[in-house]
C-alpha cells in the first residue's frame, strides 16, 4: 500500500503538469486571434495591442506557458478582462458558496442513498426493493438541470414552499439560506443518491450472502447487528469510491445548478468567463476544479487502498 | 462485421463457436424487455429526425404571431411558445440536432480513442505511457466543466460542442480499450499470430480489434445518452446552436422566463431529453447484459 501511495504521488507533479497545459492550452484554441474577442465590440487597434501586450500574448508561446504557470504555481493566476479583478480572489470568495451546495448535495445523497440501498438489498426481491431500484434509477437518468427546474416548478411555483432562486447571507438569514439551498442541493444530490443506493444494494446483497453472515446468524446475533455491524462495514467500502467520483463530479454539475438557481459559486464564473470569453478566467477556474478534482480522487483511492488491503492498483 | 476475432481462417470449429456466441448475444438481447423498449424509443427519435419537415405540422422557425404562448390545442398540439412557433415541430426537429451532435461527438472520440488504447495497451512502452498519461490528465477535470470550457473557448456553436463532447469520450474509449488489448495480448491467438510473423497492425486490425468490439459498442452507446445530455446541458447554458435552431436544452432554457403561465414551453423539451437519455441507457444496459456479461453493472 505504501508503494502505491508512493507512486500515485510520485505521477502527481506529471499529471498536474500535464493538466496545467491542457488548461493553458484553452486559450490557443480559440478561433483566430483571442484579444479582440475578448474585448468585444468596441475594441480599439490601441487597447488590443495595450491588452495583448498586458496578457504577455506578445511573446513566444513556450515563455507565455512557462511564465503563466510559474505564476499560477506562486498563486498568481492572473485578473480578469472584463472585471479587472484577481482572479485568484474571485474564485476564493465564491468557492465557499460551490463547497457548500456540493458538501450539502453529497450529505443528503448520503443520508438518502445509504439507508434506502441497506434497506433494499434487507428486503431483496419484494416491492419495497423493486420499488426504490425504479427510484433510484430515475433519480439517475434525470439530468440535473431538468430536475433542477421540474422542482422548481413544482414547490416554488405552484407550491410557494421553497425560494425560486437566490442565496441569502447565512450569517444575516440563516433560514432563508438553509430554505434557499433545499432545491438546489436536491438537484444536484439525486444522482448521487440514486448511484450511492444501487452500489448499497449490489454491495450488500453480495455480503449477505457471505459465510460469515451465516455464521452470525447461526450464533443468534440480531438481524439489525448484522446488517449494520457485520454487513455495512464490509459493503461500505466499494461504496467509499462511489462517494469520492459523485464528489468530483459535484464540482462540474454544480455549473449549472449555480446558474439556475444565482448562486454566487465559482460555477457561475466560469459561466461569465465563457460567455464573456474571458480567457483567463476560464483558465484559473478550469486549473483550480481541476487540481480539487484530482486531490478528491487521490484521497478517495488512497483511502480505498487502506480500508481494503486486497485491492491492488497497476 | 466478419469473424470476432478468434483466427476465423483456421478451421471450423473456432466458426461455430463465434457463430453460437453471437446468437446467444442476440438471445440475451431479445429477451431483455427494457433494452428492446430502448431501442423503440431511439428508432422513434430517428424517425422524427429524419422526417421531420414530413411529419412536424409547421416548419420549426415558422412564427403564427397571432398565437403565441398558447396551450396545447388543435392548431399546436403541444403548444407554441413566445414566437408562435409550434413546440411539437421544434421538438421533432430538435432531434436532429441532438442526434447528430451525440453521434459526431462519440464518432470523433472513437476514432481518436480506440487506435490510442489499441497503440497503448499492445505496445506499452513511452508511448503507451505518454498516451495514457495524456488520458489521465483530460480525465482529471469534472466532464462537464471540460466541455464548457472547451466549448467557451472556441467559443460556442454545434462545431465546438461537438469537438468539446469528443474530448470527454476520448480518455474512456482509450482506458478501456487499453485494458482489454492488454488482457488480450497474452492469449493463446495472439501469440499463435504472433509466431507466425503477423505485423502488429495485422495483430490489432485482424485479432484484437474484432475482440474489443463487443465493449466498444456497448460503452460507444452509453457514451451516446451522455453525449445527448451534455449537448442538452451546454445548449441549456447558451453554448450550444445558436438561438433560432430547435435545440432541446436551448429551448428549455428560452421557456423559463414562462414558467408561470406556460408549462409546456418547459416539460415537453424536459421530456424529450429524458426519454431519450433513458431509452439510449436501457439499450446500453441491454447491450452490456448480451455482449459483455462479464462485466457487472455498476452503480
Amino acid at each position: 500500500m505504501v508503494a502505491y501511495i508512493a507512486r500515485r504521488l510520485l505521477q502527481l507533479p506529471i499529471l498536474l503538469l500535464l493538466v496545467s497545459l491542457i488548461v493553458f492550452s484553452l486559450m490557443s484554441i480559440a478561433p483566430g486571434d483571442p484579444v479582440p474577442l475578448m474585448l468585444g465590440d468596441y475594441a480599439t487597434k490601441e487597447s488590443i495591442a495595450s491588452l495583448t501586450h498586458e496578457l504577455g500574448l506578445d511573446r513566444p508561446l513556450p515563455v507565455q506557458y512557462l511564465s503563466w504557470l510559474g505564476d499560477a504555481v506562486r498563486g498568481d493566476l492572473g485578473w480578469s478582462v472584463q472585471t479587472r479583478q484577481d482572479i485568484l480572489w474571485e474564485i476564493r470568495v465564491r468557492l465557499p458558496n460551490t463547497l457548500t451546495l456540493a458538501v450539502a448535495a453529497m450529505g443528503l445523497a448520503l443520508i438518502v442513498g445509504i439507508p434506502v440501498g441497506i434497506v433494499a438489498s434487507v428486503k431483496q426481491n419484494t416491492w419495497v426493493d423493486y420499488l426504490s431500484m425504479t427510484f433510484a434509477l430515475g433519480a439517475l437518468s434525470i439530468p440535473s438541470f431538468v430536475l433542477a427546474i421540474f422542482l422548481i416548478m413544482l414547490f416554488a411555483v405552484y407550491l410557494h414552499w421553497l425560494p425560486i432562486s437566490g442565496s441569502p447571507s447565512v450569517m444575516e438569514d440563516p433560514v432563508g439560506a438553509a430554505r434557499a439551498l433545499i432545491l438546489p442541493c436536491v438537484a444536484l444530490g439525486a444522482r448521487a443518491a440514486g448511484g450511492l443506493a444501487r452500489m448499497t444494494r449490489s454491495c450488500m446483497v453480495e455480503v449477505l450472502n457471505q459465510d460469515y453472515i451465516t455464521t452470525a446468524r447461526g450464533k443468534g446475533v440480531r438481524d439489525f447487528q448484522i446488517y449494520l455491524r457485520h454487513a455495512l462495514k464490509n459493503a461500505f467500502i466499494p461504496v467509499l469510491t462511489v462517494i469520492g467520483i459523485n464528489f468530483a463530479f459535484m464540482l462540474g454539475g454544480s455549473i449549472v445548478i449555480e446558474q439556475i438557481f444565482s448562486i454566487p459559486g465559482i460555477g457561475g464564473l466560469m459561466m461569465r468567463g465563457v460567455l464573456g470569453r474571458d480567457y483567463p478566467v476560464i483558465q484559473g477556474v478550469s486549473l483550480v476544479v481541476a487540481v480539487i478534482f484530482v486531490a478528491v480522487n487521490l484521497t478517495t483511492d488512497v483511502l480505498y487502498s487502506y480500508l481494503d488491503p486486497r485491492i491492488r492498483y497497476d | 462485421m466478419k469473424g470476432d476475432g478468434r483466427p476465423s481462417d483456421e478451421g471450423t470449429d473456432s466458426g461455430m463457436f463465434e457463430h453460437r456466441e453471437r446468437s446467444m448475444a442476440l438471445r440475451r438481447f431479445r429477451r431483455n424487455k427494457m433494452a428492446l423498449v430502448g431501442v423503440a424509443i431511439l428508432l422513434l427519435s430517428v424517425i422524427s429526425a429524419v422526417a421531420a419537415p414530413v411529419l412536424a405540422p409547421y416548419g420549426p422557425l415558422e412564427m403564427d404571431l397571432d398565437h403565441r404562448i398558447s396551450e396545447p390545442n388543435a392548431r399546436h398540439p403541444l403548444g407554441s411558445d413566445m414566437f408562435g412557433r409550434d413546440v411539437l415541430s421544434r421538438v421533432l426537429f430538435g432531434a436532429r440536432i441532438s442526434l447528430v451532435v451525440g453521434m459526431s461527438a462519440i464518432l470523433w472520440s472513437g476514432l481518436v480513442g480506440i487506435p490510442a488504447g489499441l497503440i497503448a495497451g499492445y505496445f506499452g512502452g513511452l508511448p503507451g505511457t505518454v498516451i495514457m498519461r495524456l488520458m489521465d490528465a483530460l480525465l482529471s477535470f469534472p466532464p462537464l466543466l471540460l466541455a464548457i470550457a472547451i466549448a467557451g473557448s472556441l467559443g460556442g456553436g454545434q462545431a465546438s460542442v461537438i469537438f468539446a463532447l469528443g474530448f470527454i469520450y476520448v480518455p474512456v474509449f482509450a482506458r478501456l480499450v487499453r485494458g482489454r488489448t492488454l488482457s488480450l495480448s497474452e492469449e493463446v491467438f495472439v501469440m499463435a499470430a504472433k509466431s507466425y510473423g503477423a505485423s502488429a497492425a495485422k495483430i490489432l486490425v485482424r485479432h484484437i480489434l474484432p475482440n474489443v468490439v463487443g465493449v466498444i459498442v456497448v460503452q460507444a452507446t452509453i457514451g451516446f445518452s451522455g453525449a445527448i445530455l451534455s449537448e442538452a446541458t451546454l445548449s441549456f447554458l447558451g453554448l450550444g446552436v445558436p438561438p433560432p435552431l430547435p435545440s432541446w436544452g436551448r429551448d428549455l432554457s428560452d421557456g423559463r422566463p414562462f414558467i408561470r403561465d406556460a408549462w409546456w414551453l418547459i416539460v415537453i423539451p424536459a421530456m424529450a431529453i429524458i426519454i431519450n437519455v433513458l431509452g439510449i441507457n436501457f439499450l446500453g444496459d441491454g447491450l452490456r447484459d448480451a455482449l459483455d456479461p462479464r462485466t457487472r453493472r455498476g452503480a
